[in-house]
């Protein structure tokens, strides 16, 4: 199985990957004169990094990108967000430091509430890039970040590699939501197309809080105990979904992929409960952010930028830290 | 099928029903028609080992609507309890994780809960602010002090991060171990139910509750501080409600501010009725309440097992929240007239 | 006067159940246009129960309600006023926070729908029209809160007269209003009378009852005992005993005779203070005294009770048996010897939701309880020999105190403090709201307990209970007390003239 496994690695963390797009320079774009002035005089670009939800797991990781950012020459970078998935939260702090802003990345956590705003930003003269999650239908200029439909047909080649042949169920912490969305038919599309073998019976919308989750899991799995393949949409249901299958025994006889490094998740996949977990490099993510405003800022054009995805198995998890 | 309540009773019977509240009647009759419903539609229902899960997964739900039905019976509400719950969890499991011993982990985290307990009640008491506002403060005040400590970062109790080896296994044990098959988490919801029915049934400072509950008026008149129980019923709920924390992290040893607990006080509160405790005050038995957490329980249990698909769950748990509490009120209505 | 009319509404054959309860039976009833009828009898005589069932509350279990000869459907309330029947229940459904005018107007403007506009003007220009019917001149834009209690009670009267009345109960109309007030209220009632009006009229004050009413009907227990068309010759005492179904006589004690001890005063007040309520009283009350206060509303007879008890802040100095008492601890009050019986049982004296027993003991917990946990056994032989002594008429100690009738419930509060062995009993309104027969016996009860020793404070809007039933008395007026008075000098003049000392047109009023 683990020669299997090795053929999936050679995504690996590629970065910057240029994906296909439009690039797009400083010249194309009617820059405010409060910027351009600032710019030509060499000051300290101010540059906001709003994230849709700085309370979740991976704000911390992503901030601690921004503020490497913030450490490059005359930039000040911000990470600036809602506490809880809140759209107009975003909005607001954002129209409240228009003013101030040079540059803006955002990642929204509903695509058609924030398109206007964005749009506003950019018609302010002010410009933004996308990064984690994309606005496609906005006026942003480019995106740094991993695609999510991309990264969810990669989590189902990965469960075909380690699960050619059963019943899946898909566990997400939040079924309705786009990225969620976007992930389960990328992986549902890959699972078809690979893996005539498999069969995906169910999705389970466990909630966010982890007792609620593991809860949603073992029900899941009572009602359904021919499932042999667990596939987690995100941080949060792979280490939940990794304590079910090793208190009760079924490490290897259900198989799990999942998303990202939770201190949990390493262990499990150290020790062969979880067959494989994707990183996002969420660091990377918010970074790349501040690191495509710059450059764009001074002249430079840029392009989509790809952070890629880290595919971890019990082979490679010791990179880990 | 509770037309037969309002039906005249002989005295024997009523006697029964006065004794061991009539009021439970509807609700436990609504438990057992989902029982007998679910065990047809599916026969893992039934399972030994599916009824312990139930228990296992109702429990720290229970452990808080107890000490909920306190709140709610002296008149007051707690909006607080899934921001103490999480808050808790996490410094239990901060202090485990710098290396300290059980107890002193527990204690940290169950006296924060009883100090955030009472600031609620001075808030609500002598600070004047309806409950709803304070607890609503406090809701948002303490998910914002949890975010603020953890720095957002999930906290895994683990012996990689620095939890002592000996006191992780004690620790787990609390939350993942089982007594004859029987989960921790069961075993401390039935202790704390016990111990919770004795407090509001059988002693002066249940009965003292229900007075406050009942006319804030009539209990000054008795003599009784309605200040002091008041407060004394929000400590309670805090400490049960870090305790219910402490469990959780304890069994899943990994927590996240912004996300352990999100909104669980609406299914503390929402099971606390269905059990018949009053959100106007002066009623609620535990009984009643471990009913109402029950329904709950096996309502997302059943849902699952049969299949139902996530986003219709959504509306049948609030469609049984409110029949089960419609179905309570109307025959109350009948009784009382 | 019509009487030879058809009835607008018959009760025929009616009878309601409730779980364990037979509430009315085979009540027959016919209420004519023209006439005012009384409807009297003891609390849990079925009054009630029988005008929610005219007023649409509830459903009859077995008969007939005919209004115009043709039955009634089971119809909501809104449908019963539609038909020209209104109910004034005693208890006031008036929102505190809307005006006077809107609140006469809340039940027509309620049925406006919604596409249509209120027309505020004329809205209050008819209640002004209707409150100057009832010899009220308030402004209609007056908030509600602002008016008395007996103001509200008009308030809620006018509301019923809104729309044509062919049918009006009146439960209780007058228990708040002054003599004058009462007087003008019983003009009305005539006055709609001779319009054609089929009036019921429940009340207590059996005096008045006479005085008013066409015809008399008397129920107890559920059931109609009597319906008396020809009023000469009946007399107060022959009512009484129809309604209570016993010769009262004797039970109804007129004056103390027994002689108040020498001793001691057990309970002082000295430069006794409220703010904005009592301006510096002193006060000795001696053990076996059953001391009467009186005064006009706002006369700050009404704060007295709770101040002294430390419900509310007050200042100067309360002594009991020598001790002086803290302001605001009510379980000093009650461990220094003071029982307080407050005036509203519904919202303040009872514990409405627990059970007879658990009313007996809460003021005595610590008695009743080892380490914090009850001693149920203890309680309900503690409930059981208080019902006996008090002869409250419930079903066991375990019936909820809701369900009791307002003397019951009196007598169990009055047991409450009783338990606590107090030195001083201080009773608010003692018999407000109490049918005769229970009135009686709970003088009788305080009349025993002060002859045991007990100190008596009983302060009272009624001027015979204080006239009869106290050794002394002393009025309140403007927070100030009057000098006492006793023996031959309590009076109902004396008594009145001294509450009414400074504004001239009260006293006028207190003659009349």
């Amino acid at each position: 199985m683990k020669k299997l496994l090795g053929t999936a690695l050679i995504v690996g963390m590629v970065w910057p990957m240029l994906a296909a797009a439009e690039p797009v320079n400083v010249k194309d774009f009617a820059l405010a004169q409060r910027i351009a002035d600032k710019v030509a005089a060499g000051e300290e670009l101010n540059i906001f990094v709003s994230y849709h939800d700085v309370s979740n797991e991976f704000a911390p990781q992503i901030r601690a990108g921004v503020e490497r950012g913030d450490a490059l020459d005359k930039v000040a970078a911000k990470f600036i967000g809602p506490v809880g998935a809140d759209a107009d939260g975003q909005i607001n702090e954002i129209e409240a430091l228009l003013d101030t802003m040079d540059g803006l990345a955002i990642s929204s956590v509903s695509t058609d509430a924030l398109a206007p705003i964005i749009d506003r930003v950019v018609d302010a003269g002010i410009p933004v890039i996308t990064y984690n999650t994309d606005n496609p239908d906005s006026k942003r200029l480019a995106f740094a970040g991993q695609d999510l439909i991309q990264s969810g047909r990669e989590a189902g080649k990965l469960m075909c590699q380690v699960h050619p042949e059963g019943k899946i169920l898909i566990l997400t912490l939040d079924a309705a939501a786009q990225w969620s969305l976007d992930r389960e038919s990328g992986a549902r599309d890959a699972l078809a197309a690979d893996c005539t073998g498999t069969e995906v019976v169910q999705t389970i919308n466990t909630g966010t809080d982890p007792q609620e989750m593991y809860a949603a899991i073992e029900n899941a799995m009572l009602g359904n105990p021919e499932i042999s393949g667990l596939l987690s949409l995100e941080c949060c249901t792979t280490p939940a979904a990794g304590s079910w299958v090793d208190r009760n025994g079924k490490a290897g006889a259900v198989k799990i992929v999942g998303f990202d490094l939770l201190d949990q998740t390493v262990e499990f996949v150290e020790k062969g409960v979880i067959q494989a977990t994707i990183d996002q490099a969420p660091e990377a993510q918010g970074f790349a952010a501040v690191d495509l405003l710059v450059k764009f800022l001074n002249g430079e054009t840029i392009d989509n930028v790809d952070t890629g995805v880290g595919i971890y198995t019990s082979e490679n998890i010791a990179e880990v830290n | 099928m509770t037309g037969s309540l309002a039906q005249p009773a002989t005295k024997a019977v009523k006697k029964r029903f006065s004794r061991f509240g009539g009021r439970e009647t509807g609700v436990a009759l609504a438990l057992l028609v989902m029982c007998i419903v679910l065990a047809i539609l599916n026969d893992r229902f039934l399972t030994t080992n599916n009824l312990l899960n139930i228990g296992r997964q109702v429990s720290l739900l229970g452990i808080m609507a107890v000490g909920m039905t306190f709140v709610l019976a002296s008149g007051e509400v707690d909006l607080s309890v899934g921001s103490i719950y999480a808050f808790c969890g996490l410094v239990t499991g901060m202090v485990i994780v710098a290396g300290y011993g059980l107890f002193p982990s527990l204690m940290v985290g169950i006296l924060a809960g009883i100090v955030i307990g009472i600031i609620n009640g001075l808030l609500s008491t002598y600070g004047r602010l309806p409950s709803l506002i304070a607890t609503l403060g406090m809701l948002s005040m303490v998910r914002g002090a949890a975010l603020i400590l953890t720095d957002g970062r999930p906290v895994t109790v683990n012996a990689r991060n620095g939890a002592n080896p000996d006191v992780l296994g004690q620790f787990t044990f609390l939350g993942q171990g089982a007594i004859a098959g029987v989960p921790m988490q069961l075993v401390f919801f039935v202790l704390i139910a016990l111990a919770g029915w004795f407090l509001l049934a059988r002693t002066s400072f249940g009965f003292r509750v229900l007075a406050v509950g009942g006319s804030t008026k009539a209990a000054r008149v008795s003599g009784i501080s309605v200040e002091k129980v008041k407060i004394a019923a929000f400590a309670l709920m805090g400490g049960l409600a870090a305790f219910a924390g402490i469990l959780s992290i304890a069994f899943l040893p990994s927590g996240q501010a912004g996300r352990t607990g999100l909104g669980l006080e609406l299914d503390v509160i929402a099971a606390t009725i269905v059990g018949g405790t009053s959100l106007a005050g002066g009623e609620g038995t535990i009984i009643g309440t471990i009913l109402g957490v029950l329904i709950i329980g096996v309502l997302r249990n059943g849902l699952v097992l049969t299949g139902v698909s996530p986003f219709a769950q959504e509306f049948l748990i609030g469609l049984v929240i409110v029949v089960a509490v419609a179905i309570d009120r109307w025959t109350i209505r009948e009784r009382r007239v | 006067m019509q009487t030879d009319t058809l009835p607008v509404v018959s009760f025929q054959r009616i009878g309601k159940s409730f779980p364990g309860v037979r509430a009315l039976s085979n009540v027959s009833l016919a209420l004519n246009p023209g006439e005012i009828h009384a409807v009297i009898g003891e609390n849990g005589a079925g009054k009630s129960t029988l005008m929610n069932i005219l007023a649409g509350v509830l459903a009859p279990s077995e008969g007939t309600l005919m209004l115009d000869g043709k039955p009634l459907r089971l119809s909501s309330p809104l449908e019963v006023r539609r038909r020209g029947i209104a109910v004034v229940f005693q208890e006031l459904s008036l929102c505190r926070n809307l005006s006077v005018g809107e609140n006469v107007m809340l039940p027509a403007l309620a049925e406006i729908p919604p596409w249509q506009l209120i027309r505020r003007a004329r809205a209050q220009a008819r209640s002004r029209e209707i409150l100057a019917r009832l010899g009220m001149d308030t402004d209609p834009a007056t908030p509600l809160r602002d008016l008395s209690v007996a103001q509200m009670q008009l308030v809620e009267i006018a509301r019923a007269l809104v729309r044509k009345v062919r049918v009006l109960v009146l439960d209780e109309p007058n228990s708040a209003l002054s003599p004058h007030e009462s007087e003008h209220l019983f003009n009305i009632m005539r006055q709609l009378r001779d319009d054609g009006v089929a009036i019921v009229y429940i009340s207590h004050h059996l005096n008045e009852v006479l005085a008013i009413s066409d015809r008399i009907s008397v129920m107890r227990d559920g059931e109609l005992v009597e319906s008396i068309t020809d009023l000469s010759g009946v007399t107060v005492p022959h009512l009484v005993a129809s309604m209570v179904g016993r010769d009262l006589g004797d039970a109804v004690p007129y004056g103390l005779t027994h002689k108040p001890a020498e001793a001691q005063p057990v309970l002082s007040l000295r430069d006794f203070r409220v703010p904005g309520e009592i301006h510096g009283i002193d006060l000795d009350l001696r053990p076996g005294e059953i001391l009467g206060v009186g005064g006009l509303p706002g006369s700050g007879k009404d704060i007295l009770a709770e101040a002294i008890f430390g419900l509310c802040p007050r200042s100067g100095e309360v002594t009991v048996c020598g001790q002086i008492l803290p302001a605001q601890k009510p379980m000093a009050a009650i461990q220094g010897g003071i029982a307080l019986i407050p005036a509203d049982r519904r919202n303040g004296g009872a514990l409405l939701t627990m059970s007879v027993a658990q009313n007996v003991v809460s003021s005595t917990l610590d008695r009743h309880s080892r380490i914090g946990v009850l001693l149920n056994a203890l309680i309900g032989d503690t409930a059981a020999r208080q019902i006996r002594a008090f002869d409250a008429r419930v079903s066991g100690p375990a019936q909820v105190m809701g369900t009791l009738s307002g003397g019951n419930q009196q007598k169990i509060i009055l047991s409450r403090g009783i338990v606590s062995e107090p030195r001083v009993l201080i009773l608010h309104e003692p018999t407000r709201g109490i049918d005769v027969g229970a009135k009686a016996e709970i003088y009788a009860i305080l009349k025993r307990l002060a002859q045991e020793g007990l100190a008596v404070l009983m302060i009272s809007s009624e001027l015979p209970e204080l006239v009869l039933h106290a050794n002394r008395v002393v009025m309140m007026a403007h927070g100030t007390l009057s000098r006492d008075f006793t023996g031959a000098e309590i009076t109902e003049q004396n008594l009145m003239m001294a509450a009414s000392v400074q504004p001239a047109h009260l006293v006028a009023e207190g003659a009349a």
